[in-house]
């Protein structure tokens, strides 16, 4: 058979609606002290968050940039618009945002989401949280689901006891950034034995050019709690890049169960670089589910640190990564507590010229006796052009365990292909089937609604004709 | 050292000319090169700042090379180098990737040279290097359509001391070797190794490696598969007791369409050992239709073992087939008490598991006697 090459487009107009730039202030260009100063003053903080600002700022200034992983050399910190306040003030319903801001959630279906499934809404427009709204019955109840600002102003004992101690700012240099210049984010408090049935959505959006976006999100489980929280982000489509360096924060007290869920659909502009990172406590299950298809380059490795005996991580990572993209994605499993259990699953696809790498991580202490943990990768490459790494480590420190990774690299499998084109499909329709049901152990975890817009993302990024 | 002295060894040498400037340059990169730092990836997990370089007390090395057809040409390097200076020149490729390179480069005195002519058969060769400081360097070349067998002994010399080897080896067409490399010295030195073979098309390599003896060991095992149809099969045990460290890299490069590589490690630590396995699998972007499996599997015996792994898939073409596996536990407790209601004790029964999770390296190796030292070797290191 005479193949010809797959011609394949990203159709991002759903996602890209530009709007004029809308903001009420911005700080100049490039970072300094005085730049975080500002910052913290206009959102009258307590002195404690500027010094733990300040502090993180000169550590991200001493400290290196990562030698390894994707290549970040192009990245001007001196270009980059650090803080961008979009109003000036939260819109108690959809109807009072900005006409831009109301067309481009609408757009994305986030008020339609709102009143169809979710327990709760965030929505941040470049810097600030523009809207956030949760269910009545479950705030009685003594949910919290606000922006992080709004929390350190709200809840500043419960935020001081937590926030940074996670992810510390010294955990590596975008941790840093974003400790020093973050803004919005979401802060999630669900109380003890409080089951929240329908999932919180947090949703992030970048309408400016060249700024950067550094969400805070800090999450506490409360024993015996239960909840799913999901994001979601999209951005306009310039042709200067932006740089989105988020934290993320998740405490899992015993029994909680906590399942978070990231739906990455950055414009292929965007260097995505995040740090996401649970504590699990006594029998607590996290599960991170990230699906990263856009940005350009991508860093983010969702860990779990297993604390307490019976704890359980449910890592499932999915990486697509098209023309000019980079998606070094992976997850961390660290076994502290006896009994413990983590199983990372990851599955990638490179196409026209993308690389995917799985970076990953499982380390076992001493004295976490009993431990399991299970890694798969599967990379699949659709073209010649494309490249896939894998690159697990495996720290094993106690005798009593039991670790094992598997990882298969290699293209869509021939006879499946035949099988599917010998019953009419079109080889693009045959791939697309293909690469949908590779990902199937993630969609299917995913709430019917969100399912459907990650199956119609895949199918978008496979959008194409054969010649 | 001094730079007087080193010229002064490289005269005293009576070499020809060409590998006294390949000294003088290896000694020029040592000279400026720091010891191998932690932070570097490959040097992460073994700590060698505590060897000694810059003023090594050397030592005698001891060659033994028993061959059983005399078509093949082996003899100790120290005579290759005066005897067949033009095809070691050919042949001796080695380019300083660190420290330890450079000093092998700059210091070596003896090894293994090994060359089987075209078309020969070259049956096996029992080799035998008692180390000492003083590092070593061999070469093995096999001409096209050729065949060998070798068996190399690593023991020592002295009771302290540390051992670096680089061996050269070059598969040309349609040649195959079967390559059983091993170190088994007491418990009290540190050996780092350096091999690396070429291969050309329809050329073979099976590496048979054990991991034994010393206090610290590093092996480094590279193969590039440079020619169509070549094939490597890399297969290692590495047994820790004690305080020991092992450090094994292995790294197959697919650089032509149609090449094969399986690469299986095993090791069984007991005690505080530790050890480390990093594979690396890298398919070049013109390597298509390649295919590469990389397993790493490792026991833990002691309640103090250890043991990392980091085995890595570099795949930069489409239309390949590659795959790795990688375990590691303990011995299920009831498979143990199930052999211990059979009659054995404790360290019987889990030697009898042991020797099912290495026998399916062990039995692949070809050379009956290879087989039964590295069982022994196994056992007595295993014995309580």
């Amino acid at each position: 058979m005479d193949k010809q090459p797959l011609v394949i487009e990203r159709d991002y107009s759903r996602y890209e609606v530009k709007e004029p730039d809308e903001f009420v202030y911005k700080t100049k260009k490039g970072l300094s002290k005085e730049i975080v100063e500002e910052i913290s003053k206009i959102k009258k903080e307590p002195k404690w968050m500027l010094e733990f600002r300040l502090k993180a700022l000169e550590h991200f200034f001493s400290r290196s940039m990562p030698t390894w992983g994707a290549d970040l050399s192009k990245i001007n910190f001196d270009e980059i618009t650090y803080y961008i306040k979009p109003t000036e003030r939260k819109a108690p319903t959809w109807e009072d945002l900005p006409e831009g801001m109301k067309r481009t959630f609408e757009k994305l279906g986030i008020p339609e989401a709102e009143r169809r499934f979710l327990a709760g809404v965030e929505a941040m427009y470049d810097s600030e949280t523009v809207y956030h709204k949760i269910r009545d019955d479950l705030a009685k109840q003594g949910v919290i689901f606000c922006d992080t600002d709004t929390a350190v102003k709200e809840y500043p004992e419960i935020v001081r006891e937590y926030f940074g101690k996670i992810v510390p700012p010294n955990d590596n240099k975008f941790a840093a950034l974003n400790s020093a210049c973050w803004s919005g984010g979401s802060f999630v408090f669900i109380p003890k034995n409080v089951e929240v049935k329908m999932p919180l959505q947090a949703y992030f959006r970048i309408n400016s050019q060249q700024m950067g976006q550094f969400e805070r999100t800090l999450i506490i489980a409360e024993e015996g709690s239960k909840a799913h929280y999901i994001e979601g982000c999209s951005s306009a489509v310039y042709s200067a890049d932006s740089l989105h360096a988020a934290v993320v924060e998740v405490i899992a007290k015993d029994h909680a169960h906590f399942r978070y869920t990231t739906l990455q659909n950055w414009s292929n502009d965007i260097y995505n670089l995040v740090t996401k990172r649970a504590h699990a406590y006594e029998n607590a299950i996290v599960e991170w589910l990230d699906a990263n298809i856009g940005a350009k380059v991508g860093m983010k490795y969702p860990s779990v640190f297993l604390l307490g005996k019976n704890a359980r991580a449910d890592i499932l990572s999915i990486a697509f990564a098209g023309n000019g993209q980079h998606q070094d994605t992976g997850a961390k499993a660290v076994h502290i507590a006896p009994n413990t259990t983590s199983t990372i699953t990851a599955k990638s696809v490179s196409k026209d010229g993308g690389k995917t790498s799985y970076r990953g991580l499982v380390k076992i202490f001493p004295g976490a006796v009993n431990s399991k943990s299970f890694v798969r990768c599967d990379a699949l490459i659709l073209d010649e052009q494309s490249v896939s790494d894998t690159i697990p480590c495996m720290e094993i420190n106690e005798s009593k365990v039991d670790v094992g990774h598997e990882a298969t690299v290699g293209k869509v499998n021939d006879s499946q292909l035949f099988y599917l084109m010998s019953r009419g499909l079109t080889e693009q329709q045959a791939i697309t089937l293909i690469v949908n049901g590779f990902f199937d152990a993630f969609t299917k975890e995913l709430p019917l609604e969100y399912a459907v817009e990650f199956n119609r993302l895949i199918q978008l990024e496979m959008t194409g004709t054969v010649g | 050292m001094i730079v007087e002295s080193f010229l002064q060894s490289v005269k005293d040498r009576n070499e020809p000319g060409w590998m006294n400037s390949k000294r003088l340059n290896a000694f020029v990169k040592f000279s400026q090169t720091g010891m191998p730092n932690p932070k570097e990836e490959e040097w992460k997990y073994t700590d060698v700042s505590k060897i000694e370089l810059n003023n090594p007390k050397f030592g005698i090395v001891d060659i033994a090379i028993k061959s059983s057809s005399d078509k093949v040409i082996a003899l100790p390097m120290k005579e290759a180098i005066k005897k067949f200076s033009d095809i070691i020149q050919k042949h001796f490729l080695i380019s300083d990737s660190d420290k330890f390179v450079s000093f092998v480069h700059s210091f070596w005195d003896n090894g293994i040279f090994v060359y089987v002519p075209q078309d020969v058969d070259g049956g096996t060769i029992y080799s035998s290097i008692g180390n000492s400081t003083t590092p070593t360097y061999s070469l093995v070349i096999l001409e096209k359509g050729s065949k060998l067998n070798l068996v190399e002994e690593n023991t020592s010399n002295e009771d302290q001391h540390f051992s670096s080897n680089v061996t050269e080896i070059s598969v040309k067409e349609s040649a195959e070797l079967n390559y059983f490399p091993y170190q088994n010295p007491s418990n009290d030195l540190c050996n780092l190794h350096y091999k690396r073979a070429i291969l050309e098309r329809d050329g073979k390599i099976n590496w048979f490696v054990g991991m034994f003896g010393s206090k610290l060991s590093r092996w480094k095992i590279e193969t590039l598969l440079n020619g169509e149809n070549a094939e490597c099969q890399k297969r290692g045990i590495i047994i820790g007791n004690h305080d020991q460290h092992h450090d094994m890299i292995t790294k197959t490069f697919h650089m032509v369409q149609h090449t094969k590589g399986n690469t299986e490690v095993k090791g069984v630590l007991t005690d505080n050992s530790f050890s480390v396995y990093r594979g690396l699998v890298r398919i070049e972007k013109n390597a298509q239709q390649s295919d590469a499996y990389m397993g790493s599997h490792n026991i833990l015996l002691g309640e103090k073992a250890k043991a990392n792994s980091i085995p890595t898939l570099q795949i930069e073409a489409n239309d390949v087939k590659a795959t790795h596996g990688s375990s590691t536990g303990h011995v299920d407790e009831e498979k143990l008490f199930y052999l211990m209601t059979r009659g054995l004790d404790r360290n019987e029964a889990e030697n009898v598991i042991v020797e099912g999770f290495v026998g399916s390296i062990l039995n692949k190796i070809t050379l009956e006697d290879v087989r039964e030292k590295f069982k022994s070797i196994i056992i007595e290191k295993l014995r309580k």
